[in-house]
C-alpha cells in the first residue's frame, strides 16, 4: 500500500510538473529581460552572503556578484567571525571604509565589529561580526540591507548572470509571493571562470553524476510540482529571493536548527495562513545557480545525515500544522508527504530490504515475486529518473552537447544499485542521531573545480552553518 | 511479471524519446544554420537599403516561426527610426507580421501572448494590440501595455492610467515602467488624471509623477498632501519634494507634524531633496520623534544642511531625550559628516545600537 501510495503520489507530481513547465514556457518565451534590467521601479534587491574563512575566494565571489544583471543591486557580505584573512582581502580588492551603522536592529545577531562600504563599488556593504553561524549570519544582513528583497546566497554558489531578473519575475507578478526558488545545479565537471559557470558539462566522477540526477529530480519534479500543487516548503539555501519585511515581521531565520532554509519557508507559509497576511512560495524551473556536490561517499553521507536531522526538526517545530484543515493543502497535503515519503521512507525503505532478506532466507516469501518487486520498485524510480531527464530535455537543454546530455541516462539507471540503498542508510542515521539530540554541523569538504578552472574553494574547510550546502 | 514488463517498455520509451529529441534538435540545428546565416545576411542588406532579392525572401518565409523571430530578435532590439521601419517591412513581406497578428486573435493565451512580443519587437501591430490591453491574462495585459508605450497614437496614456488600478500586480507594474519611460508624452494625461476632482489617483500615478518630475505636477501634490488616505500624502510629500517650490518646502514642514509616521519620514526626505536648510530647526525636533525612521530620515537630512544641520546635531548630543542623543550620534559618526571616523564601534555607536533595537 505504502509503495502503491508514494508512486502513486509521485506520478502527480511529476503531471503537475509537466504542467507547470509547459505554462512557465509559455510566459517565458520571446520574454525580453532587458526592460526589467533598465526599469527604474524595479524592486531594489540584496544579496546577503555570509562568509566564514573564505579568504581565498572571497573577492572573487562577491566581484561575481557585483556583475550580475539587475538595475538595483546591493551587495551585504557579512565577514561571520573568520580567523583567516577573509576582511583583508575585501578591503584589499574594493577598498574598503568604515562606517558605522545606521540600522533598526530588528532581529538579533551577535555583535558587529564594524561596517564598511566600499570606495570602488558603494553597492557594496562588509558587516564584520563576532562568529554566530550562517542563520546569525544572514540575520546581521537582513537588518543592514536596504533591498525590498533579499536574496540569501552562499559564498561558493556560482550563479547564472541573468538569475535576479529570473528569480524577481514572481514578485512582479504577485503581491503575494514572498519567496522565490529556482534551479540550482551541479558544477562538478563544468568549465568555471571569473566565478561563473563557463561551459556547462555534467560530472565525470560517478557520485557526482548520480546526484546530478538526484538534483534535477528533486527540482523539475518534486519541486516544480509543488509550486501547482501549493506546497512548497523548500528554498535552496544556496540561493533564494524574499520579501526582505516579510522575512524579518517573522524573526528571521532561526539559529537553533540545521534546516533553517526549510524552516524559514515553512514559518513564512504558517504565520501568512494563521495571520492572513500574503504567504506564497514560488519555484521557478529555470536554471539560476549551480553549486559543487561532494564526490567521495564519507563527505555525502554526512550531508545526508545532517540533511534528514534537519527536515526531522523542521516537521518537529511544525507538528501542529499536519492534518489541519485551516493549513490547506500545507496541512493536508505537503506536511503529511514531508512525514511519510521524506522522513520516513529510509526507515520503510531499510525495514523492507531486511525483512525481505529474512522472508527470503527463512522461505517465507517466493523468490521470483521478491525479485519482481524489487524491479518494479527500483525501475519505476529509474522510470521518474528517466521522465525528469527527458522534462529537462524538452524545456532548458543547459549541455550544449548531445553525448552530454545522455550521460546522464547511466547515472539514472545506475543511481537505484547501491546508491539509493546507502543514502536510505545515512538519511536513517540522522534520524537516529537527530531523536539522540545530536545537531552538529560536521565538516565537509570540497575537492574544488579543476585546477584550470579558476574560483577554486579552499578545500577542507570548516563549513560554518552548512553554507556551502547544496540541496536537498 | 505484466508490471515489471509494461516497466520495461516504458523505460526503453522514454530512453528512445530522450535520444530521440536530443538528435532532432542536433539535426534541426545543423540544417537551419546555413538558412539562418543567409537570412541574418538578406536582413543587414535590407538595412543598408537594398531591397532584398524575391528568392531570399522566399527563403526568410520558408524559415520556421521560430527561426524567423530569432533572426529578427537579434536586430530589432537595437534599431529605431528608419531602419527599424526597414526591419518591419521586410517582416511583413515574409509574413512573419500576418502571423502575429493571427497569433493575437488567438483562443490560447500562449499564442496571443507570443503575437504581442512578436509584434512589439517589429514595431507593428496597429489595429490589433490594442485590443488585448482587455485581454483575460495579466501576462497578455501587460505584454499590450508595453506595445502601447511605443505606440501612443494607438493606445491613448488615459487607458494606460486606468490600468494602474489593475488587479494584478504584474500589469500596474508595466504601466509604471512604460508611463516612466514615456516620459514627457504621458506628463500632460497623467496631470489630468491626478488633479480630477473625486476620486484619489491611484498611489502608482503619484510615483510615475514622482519620476517624470514635471513642475506642472505641484498644484496637485500640493492639494492631495491633505489627502485623507497617509499612503497618498506620504506619496504627495515624495511629489512636492521632487518639483520643489516655496509653496512646496512650506508644505513639506507642515507635513513634518503629520499624524502618520510613513508621511513625517517622506515630508523629511523630500526637505532633504530639496535641500531646504531653513527647516533645519523642525528637522532638529524630529529626532525625537518616536518613529525610528522618522528620526532618522530626519538627521540624515540635518546632515546634507551642513554646517547648520550638523551644528544641531552636535547639539542633538546634549539631548535630554536619549533617542534623540542616539541617532544624533550614529549620523555625526558617518565618514565625512564632521564627526569621527573609526573601524571600530564607539562606545557611543554601541550604545546607540543597542537603542536602536
Amino acid at each position: 500500500m505504502y509503495f502503491l501510495g508514494v508512486n502513486g503520489f509521485y506520478l502527480v507530481l511529476l503531471g503537475a510538473a509537466a504542467l507547470e513547465m509547459r505554462r512557465h514556457r509559455l510566459r517565458i518565451r520571446e520574454e525580453t529581460r532587458w526592460r526589467v534590467l533598465g526599469s527604474q521601479v524595479a524592486p531594489t534587491v540584496s544579496m546577503l552572503v555570509p562568509a566564514h574563512n573564505e579568504g581565498a575566494t572571497v573577492a572573487e565571489s562577491v566581484r561575481a556578484l557585483l556583475t550580475l544583471q539587475y538595475p538595483r543591486l546591493e551587495v551585504v557580505l557579512v565577514n561571520d567571525g573568520s580567523t583567516d584573512e577573509t576582511l583583508a582581502a575585501l578591503e584589499g580588492e574594493f577598498g574598503l571604509v568604515a562606517v558605522h551603522p545606521i540600522y533598526r536592529r530588528q532581529i538579533s545577531h551577535e555583535d558587529v565589529r564594524g561596517l564598511y562600504r566600499s570606495t570602488v563599488t558603494p553597492n557594496l556593504v562588509v558587516v564584520d561580526k563576532e562568529n554566530g553561524g550562517k542563520a546569525d549570519a544572514l540575520n546581521a544582513a537582513l537588518n543592514v540591507a536596504s533591498g525590498e528583497l533579499v536574496c540569501a546566497v552562499d559564498a561558493d554558489t556560482l550563479i547564472e548572470s541573468d538569475a535576479l531578473l529570473r528569480m524577481a519575475r514572481p514578485f512582479l507578478h504577485g503581491d503575494d509571493v514572498v519567496a522565490v526558488g529556482g534551479t540550482v545545479r551541479v558544477a562538478n565537471g563544468s568549465q568555471v571562470k571569473g566565478g561563473r559557470v563557463r561551459i556547462a558539462r555534467p560530472p565525470r566522477n560517478a557520485l557526482a553524476g548520480i546526484q546530478t540526477v538526484e538534483y534535477l529530480r528533486a527540482f523539475l519534479f518534486g519541486r516544480l510540482g509543488w509550486n501547482r500543487l501549493g506546497g512548497n516548503l523548500i528554498i535552496s539555501g544556496a540561493f533564494g529571493l524574499f520579501r526582505r519585511q516579510t522575512v524579518i515581521t517573522a524573526g528571521g531565520y532561526l539559529h537553533e536548527t540545521v534546516g533553517e532554509d526549510m524552516e524559514l519557508v515553512a514559518r513564512l507559509r504558517r504565520q501568512g495562513i494563521e495571520q492572513g497576511t500574503p504567504h506564497r512560495v514560488e519555484f521557478i524551473p529555470d536554471p539560476v545557480a549551480w553549486t559543487e556536490v561532494p564526490e567521495t561517499l564519507r563527505v555525502l553521507g554526512r550531508q545526508r545525515d545532517r540533511w534528514q536531522r534537519g527536515l526531522a526538526d523542521v516537521l518537529w517545530r511544525f507538528r501542529d500544522v499536519p492534518l489541519r484543515p485551516r493549513y490547506g493543502t500545507l496541512g493536508l497535503v505537503a506536511f503529511p508527504y514531508f512525514i511519510l515519503v521524506e522522513l520516513l521512507a529510509p526507515v520503510i525503505e531499510v525495514a523492507g530490504l531486511i525483512i525481505l532478506g529474512a522472508s527470503l532466507a527463512l522461505g517465507a516469501v517466493n523468490g521470483s515475486f521478491a525479485l519482481l518487486f524489487f524491479l518494479a520498485a527500483y525501475g519505476f524510480g529509474m522510470l521518474l529518473s528517466l521522465l525528469t531527464l527527458v522534462l529537462d530535455e524538452l524545456s532548458f537543454q543547459p549541455y550544449e552537447r548531445i553525448r552530454d546530455r545522455l550521460v546522464l541516462v547511466p547515472w539514472a539507471v545506475l543511481e537505484s544499485f547501491g546508491y539509493r540503498q546507502l543514502t536510505a542508510y545515512w538519511r536513517l542515521r540522522g534520524l537516529v542521531k537527530y531523536m539522540r539530540g545530536s545537531s552538529d554541523w560536521g565538516v565537509m569538504t570540497r575537492a574544488g573545480f579543476t585546477p584550470s578552472q579558476d574560483a577554486a574553494p579552499d578545500a577542507a574547510s570548516q563549513v560554518q552553518p552548512d553554507a556551502r550546502a547544496a540541496d536537498r | 511479471m505484466r508490471v515489471a514488463l509494461a516497466e520495461a517498455a516504458l523505460l526503453v520509451i522514454t530512453f528512445l524519446a530522450l535520444v530521440g529529441h536530443a538528435g532532432w534538435v542536433a539535426l534541426r540545428a545543423r540544417r537551419q544554420r546555413p538558412h539562418l546565416a543567409m537570412a541574418a545576411d538578406t536582413l543587414a542588406a535590407a538595412l543598408e537599403g537594398v531591397n532584398p532579392a524575391p528568392g531570399d525572401l522566399d527563403d526568410l518565409a520558408a524559415l520556421s516561426a521560430n527561426a524567423q523571430i530569432g533572426v529578427f530578435s537579434q536586430l530589432a532590439t537595437s534599431l529605431q527610426g528608419a531602419q527599424g521601419k526597414r526591419l518591419t517591412e521586410v517582416a511583413a513581406k515574409v509574413g512573419l507580421v500576418a502571423k502575429a497578428e493571427r497569433w493575437c486573435v488567438s483562443k490560447r493565451w500562449g499564442r496571443r501572448l507570443r503575437g504581442a512580443r512578436t509584434l512589439t519587437m517589429l514595431g507593428s501591430g496597429q489595429g490589433v494590440v490594442s485590443t488585448l490591453l482587455d485581454d483575460p491574462r495579466a501576462e497578455v495585459r501587460s505584454q499590450a501595455v508595453q506595445w502601447a508605450a511605443d505606440h501612443p497614437e494607438a493606445a491613448p496614456v488615459d487607458r494606460l492610467l486606468r490600468m494602474l488600478r489593475d488587479p494584478e500586480a504584474l500589469c500596474r507594474f508595466t504601466v509604471k515602467d512604460s508611463l516612466l519611460r514615456m516620459g514627457s508624452t504621458a506628463t500632460e494625461p497623467l496631470l489630468r488624471y491626478v488633479s480630477a476632482p473625486g476620486q484619489a489617483p491611484a498611489p502608482e500615478a503619484l510615483e510615475v509623477a514622482a519620476g517624470i518630475a514635471d513642475v506642472r505636477f505641484l498644484d496637485p501634490a500640493l492639494a492631495l498632501c491633505g489627502a485623507s488616505s497617509a499612503r497618498t500624502r506620504a506619496l504627495a510629500a515624495t511629489l512636492v519634494g521632487s518639483v520643489g517650490g516655496s509653496r512646496g518646502t512650506e508644505a513639506l514642514t507642515a507635513l513634518l507634524s503629520d499624524a502618520d509616521p510613513s508621511v513625517r519620514t517622506s515630508a523629511a526626505k523630500a526637505l532633504a531633496k530639496l535641500g531646504h536648510w531653513p527647516a533645519a530647526s523642525r528637522l532638529a525636533e524630529c529626532l525625537r520623534d518616536p518613529s525610528w525612521d522618522v528620526r532618522r530620515a530626519a538627521a540624515i537630512t540635518l546632515r546634507g544642511f551642513w554646517p547648520t544641520g550638523v551644528l544641531l546635531l552636535r547639539r542633538a548630543l546634549s539631548d535630554s531625550d536619549r533617542f534623540a542623543r542616539d541617532m544624533a550620534r550614529q549620523v555625526l559618526d558617518l565618514p565625512g559628516a564632521g564627526g569621527q571616523s573609526s573601524a571600530q564601534s564607539t562606545p557611543a555607536a554601541r550604545e546607540a545600537e543597542q537603542v536602536a533595537r
